[in-house]
């Protein structure tokens, strides 16, 4: 169980995705949503090799439709949540929700985000998300953890390395501050990034002039 | 208050899941005169797009769906009188269709659920539309790697004047998985079973690609339950065939394996939505449907080339009244020489693409 949000102060509202998907051998899902919680679940009783299976707290009162039947999510194949030519917002976890809700907001105002959810931070789906920033030139990536040395960070060097000559912009990262998420529930709420942060990113990608 | 003489054009409700869909263009406008079966405007769903239809003669008096905005199943589109009734009289109409749909008591009716049947120790999951009238029914049967919901243009509206039942073939949709040896007979039985299970003695049989190859091998099992038989691009006629759609279609695990073989199945690529990938994927993820399209390859192709002879089955059945509708852009089963057929434009997919061309091809033969 990972993520903020519950009011269970910083022991129990770390994100450490990051973490673990530094170690080379472990595998790690984050599913956002049920369909996926779903198949990713059963891949990983299946797969041999250790799996970290990460479920977000804030996530368990999801509804969605799940087939009833057994199927299984292969790791490493990210899900397109919503096309878009102008902007990449890469979400995980919880944040997938944030970003479409930002990207819901941004259609109003004429600016189309494609929203990409890796699913597993180990192995990371960089192809999917290098091509579609191949064809926005924009990267925003939203992960509620710490900024240092994290899945933000690690996903925004790749694609700076990967397609430098695409992007446009330079890449923004929504994550929470570099501290432990507080208790008070006004400082945790202002820690976890929310669709208005993810805007803001977002035009400052879309607004940046070289 | 409700003068019969004013009738009203409502959104659609193509294929189970719809709940709101779109005008994307009118083609008609405030006053002309429409007749049955004109196109009226282009709609789009969650899903896919296609062509209304006018269901009414008469002049088009007002249109109330602006493109663009996505409306419930059921909301008014258009209002179509004759020119006597006066303007005030359709605004009357006009202004209770904004009301109803402000009060969002719209797209609440309840769902039409899929039933399921044990055959042959295989469960088979089926919709049924419509009501028992004079004619026989009519049971739609999916090609490769489809399901029920491909009949969404077509089972709706054949279910005002016919009983309609659609299938999952074993190895696909909400059926059970195991295909046993795969052959023609097997799923023929499937169907055969069906028609047992509702109760139906004799039905007009529609099956498209592998599911046309299917129908023709229930009619030569048994010709008394067929009252006829309509294929639509079928399996079996000719020996060419896109093997390596085939056998990519099955093979394919992800969106970017997927998504270009898809495009090969419409005459128009951008048929291929993102939420049609995403179906076909969520369906190719599930236990045992690897397995039952990779022993279906074996009944569909021999090498490169189609293992059906679909003329061999035809041959057994006499009697039955046969009618074969092609789109003239198949790339997967191109259009055979030397088959009495109609032609439609579009691609594999004819009764997504060209669905209401198609639905006339099915309505002239089943009454």
């Amino acid at each position: 169980m990972w993520g903020a949000g519950l009011r269970a102060a910083a022991q129990h509202s770390q994100s450490l995705l990051s973490v673990f998907t530094h170690i080379p051998g472990l595998k790690v899902a984050a599913p956002s949503n049920p369909y996926d919680a779903k198949g990713l679940l059963i891949a990983s009783i299946r797969d041999d090799d250790p799996v970290i299976f990460a479920e977000h707290k804030m996530l368990y009162d999801t509804t969605g439709e799940v087939p009833e039947e057994s199927y299984s999510i292969p790791f490493g194949e990210a899900n397109i949540v919503r096309e878009g030519d102008d902007v990449t917002i890469v979400a995980i976890g919880r944040m997938v929700g944030t970003a479409t809700e930002a990207a819901t907001e941004l259609a109003a105002a004429g600016i189309e985000a494609e929203v990409i959810d890796p699913r597993t931070t180990s192995p990371l789906d960089l192809e999917t998300i290098l091509e579609s920033v191949e064809n926005t030139g924009r990267l925003v990536v939203v992960d509620e953890s710490n900024p240092r040395c994290s899945l933000a960070s690690d996903i925004g060097a790749s694609v700076a390395q990967e397609a430098f000559g695409a992007l446009r912009a330079p890449i923004q990262l929504v994550t929470g501050p570099h501290t432990p998420v507080p208790f008070a529930d006004s400082l945790e709420d202002l820690f976890i990034p929310d669709a208005q942060k993810v805007i803001g990113a977002v035009k400052t990608a879309v607004d940046w002039k070289k | 208050m409700a003068d019969e003489r004013i009738q009203r054009v409502t959104m659609p409700k193509w294929g189970l899941s719809m709940k709101t869909g779109k005008i994307i263009e009118w083609f008609v406008g405030e006053g002309d005169v429409v007749g049955k079966g004109d196109d009226l405007a282009d709609i789009e769903t969650e899903k896919i797009a296609g062509t209304l239809e006018s269901p009414v003669d008469g002049p088009l008096r007002r249109i109330v769906a602006e493109p663009g905005v996505d409306l419930p199943v059921g909301a008014t589109l258009a209002v179509v009188a004759p020119a006597e009734v006066p303007d005030d009289a359709i605004e009357a109409v006009v202004a209770e269709a904004r009301a109803q749909l402000e009060s969002g008591e719209l797209g609440g009716e309840d769902e039409i659920a899929p039933s399921t049947v044990e055959i042959d120790g295989r469960s088979i999951s089926y919709l049924t539309l419509g009501e028992a009238g004079a004619g026989d029914p009519v049971v739609l049967v999916h090609g490769f790697g489809g399901d029920k919901n491909s009949w969404l243009f077509v089972q709706q509206p054949l279910s005002e004047t016919h009983l309609v039942h659609a299938l999952d073939l074993p190895g696909h949709g909400q059926s059970g998985k195991d295909v046993g040896d795969g052959s023609l007979d097997t799923l023929a039985a499937a169907v055969l079973g069906l028609l047992d299970a509702v109760g139906v003695g004799r039905a007009h049989l529609v099956g498209h690609s592998l599911g046309g190859a299917v129908v023709a091998a229930v009619a030569a099992a048994a010709p008394d339950r067929v009252a006829s038989l309509t294929l639509l691009a079928p399996a079996g006629f000719g020996a060419a065939a896109d093997a390596e759609y085939l056998r990519g279609f099955a093979a394919a695990a992800s969106r970017r394996e997927l998504k270009p073989l898809l495009g090969r199945l419409f005459a128009d690529e951008s048929q291929v939505t993102r939420q049609l990938v995403d179906d076909l994927l969520r369906y190719k993820r599930l236990d045992g449907v690897s397995a039952a399209l990779h022993t279906l390859l074996g009944t569909l192709l021999a090498g490169d080339r189609q293992a059906i002879e679909l003329p061999a089955l035809l041959e057994k059945v006499s009697g039955v009244p046969v009618t074969v509708v092609w789109g003239d852009e198949d790339r997967i089963l191109p259009v055979p020489d030397g088959v009495e057929l109609a032609r439609v434009k579009a691609g594999h997919m004819l009764h997504l693409e060209a669905a209401n061309d198609v639905l006339r091809h099915i309505r002239t033969t089943v009454g």
